[in-house]
């Protein structure tokens, strides 16, 4: 057993933030199309579930703002309150804050507070305005808040073990009574066996009258009574409750069948249990290329068709799970909608986001990995881009501007195109500004490329003062590293005038990757595969002869030697035999020695964070099956020494 | 008698000395395993475990705290914690000696920090706490584990 | 005055993190790393509530059951019985010796906390 001290509260905040996000989808298209009866329920749904949950967890900040809110659009769906531009920007703001709440630590909290009577007044106030309705409303919210109410029957079969297992019947009945209205009734069957008879009206869902019911729900029956307010009623005869009682499995409550109906045929499943099903595959993939390799040596083997297709079908289950992991690009447009609104009233600005192919999928960890770069992306088109309508009416645009979000997959790629149709990149502004900052010179002959990817140096902007927006710390060189990370890549095009395209290029799926595996000290490395041009066993003379010039003949020619004991600062174990690694990156031919050379390891590859900040050589590794870890080697970085050798 | 997380504390012990953190950062205490090395680490980064998955550098909170180093044979435990730097969280684990208790302990009990030996800044502390005959220092993890970033 | 509880479970790490828990919310905790430690600190103390592991070694949670039945002080102390099964026989069993919940595993800490006040007070 294992218990993860916060994990349940976490797992509620994660769900909270979900149903944040689709509130404020739901939000921005209420904005438009304001009498919307489903919006305007979903809504209210929303509101009222983080009023219900959230005070269970402890967030009882939440639980009183959200019921004031549930109030708001509870007399909306009543028609008793119109949806107004203002109740919009209050119920997203509110959205924020509930936000910021989840996401607390201890030490804000006198901050906290003032934010925390602002958001409530501002929602009283919402109420408050229309307090004459207030009066004839409270009349009617009793009543329609009677339809999420329900009459149960349980019945309870209490018996000599309830004695026997020390269970205190009158906590659990005063539980009952906590509920609702509660009415029970003893009825004496036999000797030492008794049943009650519970009648509880109440508007808690079944889960929680089981979970009320938890010591003794081996010896209940609770069936649903037709929706009718049992203790309403005059006449307690028994013979109405016999009429009362008929069918076991009422309908469920409409409501509660929607949600169903939307989460329809999808299975929520914790990320970390797909961790490890990927780790299991890939453990599966790893022994069966040590099987086919083994199985080869055998010129004849009866045994290599089942190795084959056990092969084959790993390979299958392999692609199975990754694409298990999948998940559309869709559950990041809601945020992007929400920061477009935002900044383009802060800006004054008319501008409209249109998406396309956003069903693209993605891997879970690359799409939250992409939400910051792209959303920085978008920001950068809003600020920088796309003019004001008074700029764009004197060019002859339409005044609205547009930002277009598109994807589409090719081969094992996704491309993420993010444009804008605004005043495009000033190629000649960004040349200046380098030549002043002393990136290039004035006879430095760039092509246009090569100017835009000055863009993504660190410290570089071409915004002649940094707004509040752009300007919040982060570059595009941070976007450019974000993508570098995901083994991705971006590209900048822009037309004078037109407007300004981003373009990201990203694998599928998550980082799998083929690499050679081998171990220098007790330590694991890895190379990618594709970078490995050949491995071979030299004397150790080879490379003590031309120590200086750090070369090694290979093939009639002589190619770098880098020295990784020195870069990783470990210690050679002198051996006659030395193995090396020829590496091959776009004709760039150099190598490496290594103390063994392991051979193919399929890697899952996981970021080593804080760990690896203090050189640039590894930034992820991966998970061995007896848990050593190895290290995926920069190659970029590794490459890099070579100017440096070069120029010492 | 109610109690808040925001004033429970998990209390333990390095080289004879009490600490206290903040439940609300904790994660998990695990039994000190095999800790893989990484190279060309920070001197206070022992190496890396996987956590659930993921792969979380373990700090050795003596170097930083100026204790002696830690014994061979000896059973040592790891405190995973969350911690907050420039608005991002992390988690890492600290090797500390064993965990003692789960104290509450409220906000005017803590006493002003005194003057300390040089190699426990500050800031490295919310305050002291006096439970007995012990005194137990009350660590701001999020400031203690933030130089070590760079 | 603060309820104690005895949580018997022979993995430590357990043990350690449930009675973490459960001290948090303001119980005393007792822990034992086997039935027969368990028995040992039923010497005439107030104890609250039982919880223990089902599958250990030399002496399974319903072998402590009926032995904690035998104590005429604590036969009445509620117990709970902590699984990674569910065998309806094996709970029908305990719930036979007196066995107050049958907590299957893993479980939600939030929810077993309920369910431990629920018992309690």
């Amino acid at each position: 057993m294992e218990i993860n001290l916060l994990q349940f509260r976490q797992r509620f905040i994660e769900d909270a933030s979900r149903l944040l996000d689709q509130l404020e989808g739901d939000l921005i298209k209420l904005e438009v199309d304001n009498e919307n009866q489903n919006i305007i329920e979903a809504v209210f749904r929303a509101m009222h579930t983080l009023k219900g949950v959230s005070s269970m967890y402890g967030f009882d900040k939440i639980s009183e703002i959200t019921h004031l809110a549930e109030n708001i659009y509870d007399k909306i769906r009543s028609n008793t309150l119109k949806v107004s531009p203002d109740i919009i920007q209050k119920t997203l703001t509110t959205a924020d804050y509930i936000r910021t709440i989840l996401n607390e630590t201890a030490d804000n909290q006198q901050e906290d507070k003032d934010i925390y009577d602002k958001v409530i007044s501002s929602l009283t106030n919402l109420t408050e305005t229309e307090q004459e309705d207030d009066k004839n409303e409270n009349l009617i919210f009793t009543k329609s808040n009677d339809a999420n109410f329900d009459t149960w029957k349980i019945i309870f079969n209490n018996n000599e073990t309830i004695i026997k297992r020390n269970i205190n019947l009158m906590g659990t009945f005063k539980e009952l009574f906590a509920m609702g209205e509660c009415k029970i009734t003893q009825q004496e069957l036999e000797e030492n066996n008794t049943t009650f008879e519970i009648f509880l009206h109440t508007d808690k869902k079944q889960e929680d009258i089981e979970d009320a019911l938890f010591f003794i729900i081996d010896y209940c029956e609770i069936t649903k009574l037709p929706n009718n307010n049992f203790f309403m009623q005059k006449h307690e005869d028994k013979q109405l409750i016999k009429e009362l009682i008929p069918e076991k499995n009422a309908p469920q409550e409409n409501i509660e069948f929607k949600n169903k109906e939307i989460i329809k045929n999808r299975i929520n499943v914790d990320a970390a249990k797909l961790d490890e099903l990927m780790y299991l595959v890939t453990e599966l993939i790893t022994t069966n290329s040590q099987l086919i390799l083994a199985s080869k040596d055998v010129i004849y083997n009866p045994l290599r068709p089942i190795f084959e297709k056990i092969d084959k079908l790993s390979k299958q289950f392999r692609n199975n799970t990754l694409s298990l992991r999948l998940v559309p690009l869709n559950e990041l447009i809601l945020k992007f909608q929400r920061l477009v609104r935002d900044l383009s009233i802060k800006l004054a600005k008319d501008i409209e986001l249109v998406t396309q192919g956003t069903e693209t999928e993605l891997d879970k960890s690359t799409i939250d990995a992409l939400a910051d770069p792209i959303m920085h992306l978008i920001r950068n088109c809003i600020d920088h881009g796309i003019e004001t309508p008074e700029v764009r009416k004197q060019n002859n645009k339409p005044t609205k501007g547009i930002i277009k979000i598109t994807a589409f997959h090719s081969g094992n790629f996704v491309f993420i195109q993010v444009q804008d149709d605004g005043k495009g990149i000033d190629i000649e502004k960004v040349r200046q500004k380098a030549i002043e900052k002393k990136i290039i010179t004035q006879d430095n002959n760039l092509s246009d490329k090569e100017i835009y990817e000055l863009l993504f140096l660190p410290g570089f902007s071409t915004a002649e003062n940094l707004t509040q927006l752009s300007g919040r710390g982060v570059g595009m060189d941070v976007v450019k590293k974000k993508i570098t990370e995901l083994r991705g890549q971006i590209e900048i095009s822009s037309e004078p005038g037109l407007g300004t395209s981003f373009t990201i290029k990203i694998h599928q799926t998550i980082a799998i990757l083929d690499t050679m595996l081998f171990k220098l000290e007790d330590m694991f490395f890895m190379v990618p595969l594709s970078d490995v041009e050949e491995c071979r066993i030299i004397d150790y003379q080879e490379i003590e002869k031309r120590k200086y010039s750090k070369t090694i003949a290979y093939n009639e020619q002589l190619i770098p030697y880098i020295d990784l004991y020195s870069v990783f600062k470990l210690n050679y174990q002198e051996n006659a035999k030395v193995k090396l690694l020829i590496i091959n990156r776009q004709e760039n031919i150099f190598c490496f020695a290594a103390d063994t050379i392991i051979g193919e390891h399929q890697a899952v590859l996981k970021s080593l964070g804080q760990a690896a900040k203090k050189q640039p050589y590894i930034a992820v590794a991966s998970i061995l099956g007896d848990g050593n870890l190895a290290y995926l080697l920069d190659m970029n970085a590794i490459q890099n020494l070579l100017l440096i050798q070069k120029k010492s | 008698m109610t109690f808040n997380s925001h004033n429970t504390f998990l209390s333990f012990i390095v080289e004879n000395e009490y600490f206290a953190i903040n439940v609300d950062k904790v994660l998990e205490v695990l039994q000190l395993s095999k800790i893989t090395r990484v190279p060309n680490i920070a001197d206070e980064i022992v190496g890396v475990i996987n956590f659930r998955g993921e792969i979380i550098p373990i700090y050795e909170i003596r170097t930083r705290l100026g204790l002696p180093k830690r014994e061979e044979n000896q059973r040592y435990v790891i405190i995973v914690l969350e911690i907050l730097n420039n608005d991002n969280n992390f988690i890492i684990g600290a090797i500390v000696d064993r965990v003692n208790d789960v104290i509450n302990i409220t906000d005017n009990q803590i006493a002003p920090i005194p003057k300390l030996n040089a190699n426990i800044k500050e800031e490295y502390l919310y305050g002291i706490f006096k439970k007995g005959n012990d005194f137990i220092m009350i660590l701001n993890v999020d400031k203690f584990f933030e130089e070590t970033e760079n | 005055m603060a309820k104690t509880i005895l949580i018997v479970d022979d993995f430590e790490n357990t043990l350690f993190v449930t009675g973490f828990t459960l001290n948090s919310k303001g119980f005393n905790i007792l822990k034992a790393l086997s039935g027969e430690i368990a028995l040992k600190y039923l010497d005439g103390r107030e104890i609250h509530l039982i919880i223990t592991d089902y599958n250990m070694p030399n002496m399974n949670g319903i072998e402590l059951v009926k032995k904690i039945k035998e104590h005429a002080n604590y036969q009445h102390v509620p117990i709970f019985i902590l699984s990674t099964e569910v065998n309806a026989q094996l709970k029908d069993r305990a719930f036979n010796l007196g066995v107050t919940a049958w907590i299957k595993k893993p479980f939600k800490i939030e929810e077993f906390i309920k369910i431990v006040e629920r018992a309690i007070i």
